[in-house]
């Protein structure tokens, strides 16, 4: 039988990427979970985009795990027809995590917002200090984190 | 010539919401604009973090007036998928007929707007009073003309029983003949023509590179809807054109939209 090509994608990243990635696998029809180490996101993403015309990505989503946030990049090729979830983790008390513009231009405002409401610090991506809260809201506060609660002191924060 | 910056919102009567954007002007040229996001920032993810899975519907619904159903549509599609349920085929299919009113109505409405900002105000009046007949259909079926709240986790909160058939059938006939007159009007007038083809330009490479979706992908050559490449409720069973264009500009962007009426 001939492969899918997520299944070929999951051969290849298992073969050229051994030591970099921690899991790899097609979680159900047009899905595909690959964990990869810290630091590792770039090179993958780089080979996808080149072997796999893997160019669009559909979000950036942060989760917030108590000690660590996970980024997870949710990816998918030219013609849209499976979503390739690539997670990696950042520690919570230093949240920086190399910038993927330069490679995937429609990241820009993902890693913002991700930056503005998680904190999370995208090495190589210059950006203005806040993209969705307001100009005037507090250094270091991070209202998607799990231990965040809305308080005094912080406009419109009211829930 | 020197670039002149034209600050336009957050507040401002041609924008529907707040939203800031700083223009950078060559003479009439936009040669740059700086988006500032976040003026009707609610913290809805934050505020699903305390409620309860049912809760959390009638919170995304409020995410968009205009496109409310595909927010509670993907919302409890992810939670029957965490949950390892399935909605009954019933149920999948009233899901699909209620998107579609959603897209259909919202398609008139954006190509209204557009004959608006255009200067062509009875194209507007015309698709608008037409779009009515759209809302009546989801009043009928939901007992709400926008927000339905027809979305439920495991189902849906509405029936489509056989008295309806009759005014539904009525309503899309009428709409299927008003479109083929959208359609020539968009493709012949020369006020159309002049104001939209060759504006703004989106060539299929950048499309791609800046992760356009749905009707600016579509108009801008890239073959891809969400309802074909993500088989969801029951699309995967109901057969239907994926509409492109190749000219890349705001003509094209329409006419994708008026192709899926």
């Amino acid at each position: 039988m001939e492969l899918s090509r997520e299944a070929q994608m999951v051969d290849d990243l298992k073969r050229y990427f051994a030591d970099k990635i921690i899991k790899a696998e097609i979680v159900r029809a047009r899905r595909v979970n690959v964990e990869v180490k810290a630091g590792a996101h770039r090179d993958i993403i780089k080979f996808l985009k080149n072997r796999y015309d893997i160019r669009h990505i559909v979000t950036i989503t942060g989760v917030d795990l108590g000690k660590d946030i996970e980024l997870i990049y949710h990816l998918s090729p030219d013609n849209r027809q499976w979503l390739l979830n690539i997670r990696t983790k950042v520690p919570k008390d230093n949240p920086k995590i190399e910038t993927i513009i330069d490679i995937l231009p429609g990241a820009i405002f993902y890693e913002r917002e991700v930056n503005d409401l998680l904190g999370v610090i995208f090495e190589g991506h210059e950006m203005p200090k806040h993209f969705i809260l307001p100009d005037d809201w507090p250094e270091g506060e991070y209202p998607l984190r799990k231990d965040w609660k809305p308080k005094e002191g912080v406009p419109s924060a009211r829930v | 010539m020197p670039v002149y910056k034209l600050p336009i919102g957050p507040q401002h009567p041609a924008i529907k919401e707040a939203f800031h954007f700083t223009f950078d002007l060559d003479g009439e040229v936009v040669v740059d604009v700086k988006p500032r996001l976040g003026n009707v920032h609610r913290g809805i993810e934050k505020g699903m973090e305390f409620r309860t899975w049912v809760q959390g519907i009638f919170l995304v619904e409020r995410i968009c007036g205009i496109c409310n159903t595909p927010h509670t549509t993907c919302y409890v599609l992810t939670v029957e998928e965490l949950y390892g349920v399935e909605a009954p085929p019933r149920a999948q299919y009233i899901r699909t007929i209620i998107n579609e009113l959603n897209r259909i109505h919202s398609h008139l409405l954006w190509v209204g707007v557009l004959g608006m900002e255009i200067g062509f105000w009875s194209y507007f009046m015309y698709i608008w009073r037409d779009r009515e007949r759209v809302m009546d259909v989801v009043e009928l079926i939901t007992g709400n003309r926008v927000t339905t709240s027809a979305m439920l986790i495991g189902g849906v909160a509405y029936d489509i029983t056989p008295e309806m058939e009759g005014p539904i059938r009525r309503a899309m006939d009428y709409l299927e003949e008003r479109t083929k007159f959208y359609k020539k009007v968009f493709e012949t007038d020369p006020t159309i023509r002049a104001r939209t083809q060759d504006v703004g330009v989106l060539p299929t490479s950048v499309a791609i590179d800046l992760c356009a979706v749905g009707p600016t992908a579509r108009g801008s050559d890239v073959k891809s809807d969400v309802r074909v490449d993500e088989p969801y409720c029951a699309y995967g069973e109901v057969p239907f054109n994926l509409v492109t264009y190749p000219t890349c500009d705001v003509w094209a962007r329409a006419m994708v939209r008026i192709d899926q009426f």
